[in-house]
């Protein structure tokens, strides 16, 4: 009995591993096509490394200098990221519960929110970075201004979607605000909230290379700017290369959260298997 | 602890005999002329201790700001509603109010979802859900305990929000439509298990559809209401007896029933149409 249960989940998870690959061969054959592209520009179109360094060369930058350079500048960029999202997740979080919940807080805050919006980052960046100096601070405030409105507008977007039918259950309850806010509106908001979340999660890479483009001594971007004057563009795409995966890691880090604080967003509809 | 809910009735702790309107008028502003819309007007009825009333109407009759009023989430314009021959300033601790849809929340298990009701009413979470469980043993619900509301169909969302609006202990419940959204079959069954309900906890109850056969097969009383402004036309008994099951859908009274309040009802809906156009 156990021994051919044990046959079957093995063949279930082959057919999964199939599916897996089925589902994702679009993806791979895209990825190997780009690879193989990418690796022969420079022939095809004979043109110097420099213009677009091969795929290996890049891979290669990124190890050889991986100790000396971008580890220790990467950890300085990772830290502007993950203090400036948290930053971002906290302010957009009560900025957005205000707007939600408060007329006079709406309309005190709404236009300050849209017009920080409006302005461009590259203009006030050296204003910061006269004000702070070459440190963090100009970097950190820079992630948390281009990663806090995805939040703020999901969190407005997230408690207003509950049901006019429901806000009237809750008021026949005699319900408080903050028990209707805390019962039902933010449960009902964090699937909303959570898609902000990954959004912010992934532009608060750009907000710290931005900070960091503008005036900085140690970070990736100063590596990069480094890298890209002497002409190096394998070192230029290596650091790229960290970039992006710091944005992945943000990203697969916040879904790894949303995965187990909202876990009944994931349950299949009827798997219950029930009947009237 | 109540162990016994079966005889929750004799527990409620604001007992309702008698429920009663007064010329009861809600009217809303309507920003298309300036000025105003009558929803309802001069509704007066009255309701006992453990009946079960039905209003049918035209869709637009105000049935649901009927119910709104009534349970207190918006006050009439002009008219009152009476509990015990008194004004009360806040009704809405009597009713209990339940929708055409569940409401359930979700991310919660049904549990939780049936303890809602009690935990924000200031019951200890604990408590509440203990009493949850309880209510679904006892309703044979039991086996849903841990699931949660997309994994159940319909009809078993809308068992679990009745014992949620039950377990409120409220003396009269306000029941909007609560079968509307179903399938015909699901609903006739759903109407005897509420019936079957009914007889166990015998609350007030006053249902709105505008399903006629639901409101005979269910109801001691039928009040049929008119469209915009939603007035009571008519009043019709129902001496079918009790306890019902469907097979009383067929019968000679059951139909006669029937075919006065149909009558009156599409008189009703042509009138209302040609006063639209």
């Amino acid at each position: 009995m156990a021994a051919t249960d044990q046959k079957a989940e093995g063949r279930k998870s082959s057919r999964r591993l199939r599916s897996l690959i089925v589902d994702y061969l679009p993806a791979i054959i895209l990825i190997v096509a780009l690879i193989v592209f990418w690796e022969l520009f420079n022939i095809i179109f004979d043109q110097p490394d420099y213009i677009l360094p091969p795929l290996h060369d890049i891979l290669y930058a990124a190890y050889i200098h991986a100790s000396d350079q971008f580890l220790p500048n990467a950890w300085v960029t990772f830290q502007e990221v993950i203090i400036g999202y948290l930053v971002a997740v906290v302010s957009g979080l009560l900025i957005g519960v205000g707007i939600s919940e408060s007329v006079t807080l709406r309309r005190a805050l709404l236009p300050l929110v849209i017009s920080s919006q409006a302005i461009p980052i590259l203009a006030i960046a050296p204003v910061l970075i006269i004000w702070f100096g070459f440190v963090m601070t100009p970097k950190i405030i820079i992630v948390v201004l281009i990663s806090f409105f995805p939040i703020v507008i999901t969190t407005v977007t997230g408690l207003q979607s509950v049901s006019r039918d429901m806000l009237y259950l809750l008021d026949s309850l005699s319900a408080s605000r903050w028990q209707v806010l805390h019962r039902v509106k933010f449960p009902a908001a964090l699937p909303y909230i959570f898609a902000g979340l990954k959004n912010s999660a992934v532009i608060s890479v750009i907000g710290a290379f931005v900070g960091e483009y503008v005036g900085a001594i140690e970070g990736l971007a100063p590596v990069m700017i480094l890298a890209n004057s002497a002409f190096q563009t394998d070192v230029v795409f290596a650091a790229i290369f960290y970039l992006s995966f710091m944005g992945i890691f943000m990203y697969l880090a916040v879904t790894l959260i949303e995965r187990r604080m909202i876990r009944w967003h994931f349950i299949a509809r009827g798997s219950a298997g029930q009947g009237d | 602890m109540n162990s016994d809910s079966s005889n929750s009735a004799s527990l409620r702790a604001t007992d309702v005999a008698e429920l009663r309107y007064v010329d009861v008028t809600r009217e809303f502003p309507s920003s298309a002329h300036g000025g105003t819309m009558v929803a309802i007007e001069d509704i007066s009825f009255s309701v006992k201790a453990g009946e079960f009333v039905a209003l049918v109407g035209p869709s637009g009759c105000g049935k649901s700001t009927l119910l709104n009023v009534t349970a207190g989430l918006m006050p009439p314009t002009s008219g009152d509603i009476l509990i015990d021959g008194v004004v009360v300033e806040d009704r809405r601790p009597y009713f209990g109010y339940m929708f055409q849809s569940d409401l359930l929340m979700p991310w919660a298990d049904i549990r939780k979802n049936v303890a809602l009701g009690l935990e924000i009413l200031g019951t200890p979470r604990r408590e509440a859900r203990d009493r949850a469980m309880e209510i679904l043993r006892e309703f044979e619900l039991d086996q849903f305990a841990d699931k949660y509301p997309i994994q159940l169909s319909g009809g078993m969302r809308q068992r679990v929000a009745f014992m949620r609006t039950l377990l409120c202990n409220r003396s009269v419940l306000l029941l909007d439509e609560p079968f509307g959204a179903l399938d015909a079959l699901t609903r006739s069954v759903m109407q005897e298990w509420l019936l079957g309900v009914w007889e166990r906890t015998k609350p007030t109850i006053i249902l709105i559809t505008h399903d006629v056969e639901e409101a005979i097969f269910l109801a001691d009383r039928v009040l049929m209401m008119t469209a915009r402004p939603g007035r009571i036309r008519k009043e019709v008994s129902v001496d079918l007896g009790r306890p019902r099951d469907h097979s009383v859908l067929t019968t000679r009274e059951f139909n006669v029933i029937k075919e006065e309040i149909l009558e009156e009802l599409f008189r009703e809906v042509a009138r209302s149409r040609n006063s639209d156009e």
